[in-house]
Formats: structure tokens, C-alpha cells, sequence
């Protein structure tokens, strides 16, 4: 079953996903790896959640958390690491 | 497993925001930058949160502001790249601005930007080292301001036209003024900028101080100015060398010319001169001419190294030392004196050369060197010696010409007295034989005059062109009749013709056969050799080249001994001990007066040859006319006698009245002259004169003659001399006379002519 919230979430997700792409060269020289990484992960749990509600809802629900779990752990480590671009 | 994972994603949420509250990450980032981390990390801190308690089962009261939270999420993140992208482009164009910012500023030109009347509206720091004002001054200010009054005057109207045109201008020169009142000299560009609608904002330019850079130019300028005198100057003064160059080179060229032709000149005269010349260096011989070599009779090179007294005889011929002799000389001549002396050299074949040697010294690489000119004077000394026998001879024989005149008016007597004695007696009586012995011995004597007279100067021959041979031929033959010597003549082919006096050639060739007939003793013989020949330079010794007769007579007896045969040509010398020792004397005068040579010489074994070389002329011979004789017959008229011998007139009036004639004698010519005017309107004219050619103290037959033509241009005059040989009486009729009577002569002489010149 969709989650209107959910479904919002990824379609705002993916825009913002276009914006990068079409400031990835840019993006990379400012911003950390880490912090696409993040977001990419973060977009790729967006996904899952959506996916979930049509078809292996269990895996796909454990693909989400993990990838929240891996956006957190970029975020982590982005800002452990002092980057001074990104600052 | 998903609470184990949420648990991880909620303690990875809590440690970043851990991060950056508490450690201060992304401390220097922007604000907005940071809330936005802190939100994101808030919203998954909450998202974990609420998951974790949902699956804990504690609670589920997060899960509405988790998922609240999660829509903002996109949101949020989309934010903060965007931020991070705006920061990114910030921080480059300061970055730019930054670089441009130094750019101007560290470039040694002023970058300026002015609005559209060119007031300056930026100006790049540097314009203070330039102006001396700081550049916020000059904000405002248009160019004019920091120019003199004239540069301003001239400026004006460019700006003015940039602005109205807005143009561009490039490398604008422009003169302006600093604080310190100095001038400096400027370069500017100016470009108009126009904003993005195209609208004209103003202009921008770049200036440049290029004072350094014109007082260079000057300077340059200046110093090419000078550099370019300098190079005038140097070349003018290569210019005025090379001229210098060339006029030295022009003179060097005709000098050597000179020094060819000089060179040349006297290498000709040292290998073409006639003398031999020796260049003596330590008294040995370093360089000689061909005639040298000629001389000597060595090549140049046996000479060189050699020493004069080693070319000759031990001693000369005062008897002296040849090498004491020659050190004396050659050590004066070293010292400056001159020397000129006789030498004797020797040649190689032992023969001596008779020189004269002039040695002087001259100084050669500073070294004194001997010129020796050796003259070979053997020539010189024979004709020397040649020319003393013939002033020897001249001196006999002007006295012998005045003996034989004076004798010949003698015999003039005796000869007429005998004449006329004859006649008075009969032939029959024996007075009549002794006369005609002592008429004979007085002919001969008349002879003896006659060969004195032709010794004698006044000798002169009278020549015409004539064939030689025969008339020597006949000459021997005539008087060989009859002896035992037996004649032999070999006369050449094409004789050249001779001009020659017949009868006094007839008497040489007379004299010499006579000679050669008491020399072979009446038995022998007698050889006569006529030829041809073309002397050369050097072939006769006392005649010029030329062509030549020669005459050669050759006898059989035994020559004339080495030390007396120079002098056989001596008047009265004889080495027979018989005859008058005139014979020679007078061939040799004969033969000179005919402009040839007589000499005589005598091999051993070969008798004495006498050669005759007589001029050959390019005539034909002439043949001589026979004379008629006269016919004789009883002469009448008045015959006036001019004679300074009063015997020689008592005589020749005796004869001529003896002929018929009616004689006036006078013993001057002036008084002929006299009388024979003062008789030439009388009843009784002269007619005829026989004139002396000679008087002492008075006037001659020749003068008087010329006295008588003025008076009576038909005067028959006769000349007489005792002179037999005068040329007067040879050519009488050039000179006037109409006949001639050479004394002594005898009657029947004198009646020829008469009989001749006067009409029956």
C-alpha cells in the first residue's frame, strides 16, 4: 500500500537527485563524496520504502532501514571528516 | 535485524550531531549551511529514534514527526546543495576577483576605467609613482587635469573626438605633470565598455610610463646622432686613408715602374756594354757582364770568386808585381780615390789583354764594393801608335812637298835650258847626247819631285769610278816585261767599282811591284789577288764597316824581318839599302788620301803580302777619253810670264820666243794684273798669261786670275807650279785657268798647250 507522504517524499527526492545531476561536476568539487553517498542512500531508502507497499515488502523494508542506516553512517563520517570544502 | 539497524542509524545520527555541536564541525561554514547538517542530522536522529522505539515497542509517538520530518527531508537536502553550490560560486568569482585584483596591481602599467567624459572612475594603484597621488584622488579627474597648458591645447580635441566617436585610441602619447612638477611622458590605450544592453558605460585603458623609455629614445637618438658622426667622421677619415692608400699605392706602383724601367735600363747597360765590368767584394769577383767573360775568355762562372791579379801575368810590363800593383790600387780606390791605370790581363789561352782598368768603390747593404770597367785598349794602343806614324808622316811631308816645289823650279831651269840648248845644236855633236843624258837624269829627278809631292798632302787624287783589275794588271805587267819573275793575277768575279785617282793608283802598284822585284832579287814570283769584300765592325781595324776592294800583292822573297816591318811605311826608310825609301811612303799616302788602308804583313816562309783595301762606290766605272795630241806650229802673240823664279822666267821666256811667241815676264801677280790691263787697249793685248799658282809675299795665279776675269772674261790664262800634285792643277778648269803646265817642263810641253789654247 502507498504511503502519499512517502511517495511525495521520493518524488521531491528525485528532483532534488536532478538538480545534482545537473550540478554533479560542480558538486564534487564543493561537497565531500560522503555527502552524495549520503543522499544517494537516503534517495535509495526513499525508493525502497515506496517499493515495499507493492511487492517483497519484507526485504525491500529491511533494503530501506538499511540504507537510512548507511546515509547516516556517510553523514557520519562526512562529518567527522573535516572538509573544508563542504564548510 | 531493522531495530539492530535502526539502532545504528540512530547512533551514527546522534554521534554526527555530537560532531558538530560539540566538536565544532563545519565551525568556519556559513550559518545557513550548518542549520541545515543540524536539521538533516536532527531529522534522521528522530527518524531512528522513532523506529527504534517502534520496534523496541516502547512507543510510537515519534512516528508522526518522523514521517512529517521525512517529507521536509528532499527539502532540506536540496537546500543545503544548493547553498553549497551558491558558496562554490562565490568563492570562485572572489577568487577571480581577487587574481584580476593582482593582476592590475603587480603589472607595471596603470589599468584606469573613466565614464563617458573621460573622468577617471578607477585608477590602478601605481598612478601614485607616477603622479604622486594616491588613487582615490584622482577620481573624477579627467586627463586634462595633469597636463601643461600647451600639451593640454593639444590633447583636447583627440579626447573630445574619442568621446564623441567613442572610438578607441592605441599608443596615444601624452606629456603630463606630477606633484613634484615634473614632466613625465605617457603611453595610453582606451577602449569604450558598454553595459549588457550595449549602452556606452565608459572607457578603459592601460598607461604606461614610457619617460624612461623616450629620455632612452632621446638618448638613443643623441647617441645615434653621435655614432652616426663618429661613423661620418671615421669614414671620411678611411676615405681621405684610402685616397692616402691609393695615391701611395698609384706612386708605389709608378716608383716600381720606374725602378723596372731603371732596372731594366741598367741591366742593360752592364750586360750590353762594350767594357767589361767586374763588382769586386773582398777583392773577389761577385758579379761580372758577358764582356767580361768575353774578355777574359772564361765563363761567368770561373770568374766569380776570382781575383784580378790571379786573371793576370805574374808582372806587368814596368816590371812590377801584378798582385803588389793591384793591392795598391784597389786599397786607394776602397779608401775614395779614383784609380784609372793600365793593366796587363791574361787569358786563359796565355795571350795578354792590353786594358785600362777605372776602379771606384761605391757602398752596397753598407758594405764598400770595387766596380772595376776593364777596357780592352789593344785596338786604341794601334791606333795610337797608327796615328803618330801618320802626324810622323804628315810632318815629313809638308817638307818634303816644300823641297820638291822649290826643286822642281830648279829643274824648271835646268829642264828649259837643256830644251833650249837642243835645239841650238845638232844631234849628231856629242854636247847634243850629254844634254839628252842629263834631260833624262832630270826627268828622273822630276820624278823624284813628283813621288815627293804625291807623299806629300797636296797630293789630292782626282777620282772617278773605275774598274780596278785592269788597270793594275797592266801596271805589273808593264813593268815585270822583261825580268824572270812571273806574274799571276786572280782578279774576283763582279768586282764593286773604286773611285780612284788612275794615275796615282798606277804609281802605288807601280811602287809596290818595283819593291817586290828588288825584294825576290829579279826572280820569283809575283802574285796580285783582287776580291770583294763586306767588312764587319771589327774586321779592318782602322777603317769604318763597309764595303771594300782589296788588293792583295804577294811576292816570293823572304819577307821583311819582325823589327823592321813597322816601319817599312817610314818616309826615307829602306831596308834594301837602295832607292829613295819614298816607295811605301807614298803608296801609304796614296791609299789614305783615297780614304782606303794599306798594311803589309809577313808569315814566315810566305814573302811580304801587302793588302789594300780602297772604298768600292756604287758607280759604273767611266772610261777615259783619249787626249789628241796636238799639232804643233809657230806661235805669235805677246805671252806675258808671272813667276816669282826669275829663272823660271829667264827660261820660259827663252822658250816661248823659241816658239814664236813674244814673252813679258813679271814676277807678281798685282803687276800682271797691272800690265795686262794697261796692254789689253793697246796696240799689242796679251794673249795669254802663264801664272805661278804660288807666289811668296805676293799675289797668287788663283787671285790674279780672278783680277784678270773681271777684266777680260775671255783671258787665256795657263796655270804652272811646281806643286805637280796640287788639285788646282788637277781640276784647273773649275777653277778657272784654261790650261796647266806642271814643272819642270819641257818644250814641247809648253808648245802643246800653247798650240792648244791659241789659234794658229
Amino acid at each position: 500500500m502507498i504511503e502519499p507522504n512517502e511517495l511525495l517524499t521520493l518524488l521531491l527526492g528525485c528532483c532534488v537527485a536532478i538538480f545534482l545531476a545537473a550540478n554533479l561536476r560542480r558538486l564534487r568539487e564543493t561537497v565531500g563524496g560522503e555527502l552524495l553517498l549520503a543522499y544517494a542512500a537516503l534517495l535509495a531508502g526513499w525508493a525502497f520504502g515506496v517499493a515495499e507497499g507493492f511487492f517483497l515488502g519484507v526485504l525491500l523494508n529491511l533494503l530501506e532501514h538499511v540504507c537510512y542506516a548507511a546515509s547516516a553512517l556517510f553523514l557520519l563520517s562526512h562529518c567527522i571528516r573535516r572538509d573544508d570544502e563542504t564548510a | 535485524m531493522i531495530s539492530l539497524i535502526d539502532s545504528v542509524e540512530l547512533a551514527a545520527s546522534l554521534l554526527a550531531l555530537c560532531c558538530v555541536l560539540i566538536l565544532h564541525r563545519h565551525a568556519p561554514g556559513p550559518r545557513a549551511i550548518k542549520v541545515l547538517i543540524l536539521c538533516i542530522l536532527v531529522q534522521n536522529t528522530v527518524h531512528g529514534a522513532g523506529n527504534v522505539l517502534e520496534w523496541s515497542g516502547i512507543s510510537d509517538l515519534l512516528d508522526p514527526v518522523s514521517d512529517n520530518l521525512k517529507t521536509l527531508s528532499p527539502a532540506l537536502w536540496g537546500s543545503l546543495f544548493y547553498l553549497l553550490l551558491r558558496r562554490k560560486a562565490e568563492k570562485d568569482l572572489k577568487l577571480s576577483r581577487q587574481r584580476f585584483q593582482d593582476l592590475v596591481e603587480s603589472t607595471p602599467d596603470i589599468v584606469w576605467e573613466a565614464d563617458r567624459q573621460l573622468r577617471y572612475t578607477y585608477v590602478s594603484p601605481r598612478i601614485e609613482a607616477l603622479l604622486g597621488r594616491p588613487p582615490a584622488t584622482l577620481l573624477g579627474e579627467s586627463p586634462l587635469a595633469f597636463m601643461a597648458e600647451d600639451e593640454r591645447q593639444r590633447v583636447e580635441p583627440l579626447l573630445a573626438d574619442l568621446i564623441e566617436g567613442t572610438g578607441s585610441v592605441s599608443s596615444l602619447e601624452l606629456a603630463v605633470v606630477n606633484l613634484d612638477g615634473h614632466q613625465r611622458i605617457i603611453e595610453t590605450s582606451a577602449v569604450p565598455y558598454y553595459d549588457d544592453n550595449g549602452g556606452h558605460l565608459g572607457f578603459r585603458g592601460i598607461l604606461r610610463d614610457i619617460t624612461s623609455r623616450k629620455n632612452n629614445e632621446q638618448e638613443l637618438a643623441r647617441y645615434r646622432l653621435h655614432l652616426e658622426r663618429e661613423i661620418a667622421a671615421r669614414t671620411e677619415n678611411l676615405q681621405r686613408q684610402t685616397e692616402s692608400l691609393e695615391a701611395e699605392i698609384q706612386l708605389r706602383r709608378q716608383t716600381e715602374q720606374a725602378l723596372l724601367v731603371n732596372e731594366n735600363r741598367y741591366r742593360t747597360l752592364f750586360t750590353s756594354s762594350q767594357d767589361a765590368i767586374l763588382i769586386l767584394k773582398d777583392d773577389r769577383i761577385s758579379a761580372c757582364n758577358p764582356k767580361a767573360e768575353q774578355l777574359f775568355g772564361r765563363d761567368g762562372h770561373s770568374l766569380l770568386g776570382q781575383s784580378i791579379p790571379c786573371l793576370s801575368p805574374a808582372s806587368q810590363p814596368d816590371g812590377r808585381k801584378s798582385l803588389t800593383l793591384w793591392q795598391g790600387h784597389a786599397n786607394l780606390a776602397l779608401a775614395g780615390d779614383a784609380q784609372i791605370f793600365n793593366w796587363s790581363a791574361a787569358r786563359t789561352d796565355g795571350s795578354v789583354i792590353d786594358s785600362e782598368i777605372s776602379l771606384q768603390r761605391f757602398s752596397m747593404d753598407g758594405v764598400f764594393h770595387l766596380q772595376a770597367i776593364v777596357r780592352d785598349i789593344s785596338l786604341r794602343k794601334r791606333l795610337v801608335a797608327e796615328m803618330l806614324k801618320t802626324q810622323k808622316l804628315e810632318s815629313t811631308a809638308i817638307l818634303a812637298g816644300g823641297i820638291a816645289h822649290d826643286f822642281n823650279n830648279l829643274l824648271t831651269g835646268i829642264v828649259g835650258n837643256i830644251s833650249l840648248a837642243k835645239m841650238s845644236l845638232d844631234p849628231d855633236q856629242p854636247a847634243f847626247r850629254h844634254l839628252e843624258k842629263t834631260e833624262q837624269v832630270s826627268m828622273r829627278a822630276k820624278n823624284l819631285t813628283r813621288q815627293l809631292l804625291t807623299f806629300a798632302k797636296g797630293g789630292k787624287p782626282v777620282t772617278r769610278p773605275a774598274s780596278i783589275a785592269g788597270l793594275v794588271e797592266d801596271t805589273a805587267r808593264f813593268l815585270l816585261a822583261g825580268s824572270a819573275v812571273s806574274f799571276r793575277m786572280e782578279a774576283g768575279e763582279n768586282l764593286w767599282t773604286v773611285c780612284v785617282d788612275e794615275g796615282q793608283i798606277s804609281q802605288v802598284i807601280q811602287n809596290l811591284t818595283t819593291n817586290a822585284l828588288q825584294a825576290m832579287g829579279g826572280a820569283g814570283t809575283l802574285t796580285i789577288r783582287i776580291g770583294n769584300v763586306d767588312a764587319g765592325p771589327a774586321s779592318l781595324p782602322v777603317l769604318p764597316p763597309g764595303r771594300y776592294v782589296h788588293i792583295e800583292v804577294q811576292d816570293s822573297g823572304n819577307g821583311i824581318p819582325p823589327e823592321i816591318i813597322d816601319k817599312v811605311f817610314d818616309p826615307f826608310f829602306s831596308g834594301k839599302g837602295q832607292g829613295s825609301g819614298l816607295g811605301l811612303s807614298v803608296a801609304f799616302s796614296v791609299i789614305r788620301n783615297h780614304g782606303g788602308a794599306i798594311s803589309v804583313e809577313s808569315p814566315p816562309g810566305m814573302g811580304t803580302i801587302f793588302h789594300i783595301h780602297l772604298p768600292a762606290v756604287d758607280e759604273e766605272p767611266e772610261t777615259a777619253a783619249p787626249e789628241n795630241a796636238p799639232d804643233r806650229a809657230p806661235g805669235r802673240g805677246r805671252i806675258m810670264v808671272m813667276d816669282d823664279e826669275e829663272t823660271v822666267r829667264e827660261v820660259a821666256a827663252n822658250m816661248l820666243e823659241f816658239l814664236g811667241y813674244t814673252p813679258f815676264s813679271v814676277a807678281d801677280g798685282a803687276e800682271a794684273v797691272r800690265l795686262y790691263q794697261q796692254e789689253m787697249h793697246g796696240p799689242s793685248p796679251f794673249s795669254a798669261v802663264i801664272m805661278d799658282l804660288t807666289i811668296p809675299g805676293g799675289m797668287g795665279g788663283l787671285e790674279a786670275l780672278r783680277h784678270l776675269r773681271a777684266i777680260d772674261a775671255g783671258i787665256v790664262s795657263i796655270v804652272s807650279s811646281g806643286y805637280a800634285n796640287d788639285p788646282i792643277l788637277a781640276e784647273f778648269r773649275e777653277h778657272g785657268f784654261s790650261g796647266m803646265l806642271s814643272k819642270p817642263y819641257l818644250l814641247q810641253d809648253l808648245a802643246r798647250v800653247l798650240s792648244t789654247l791659241l789659234p794658229a
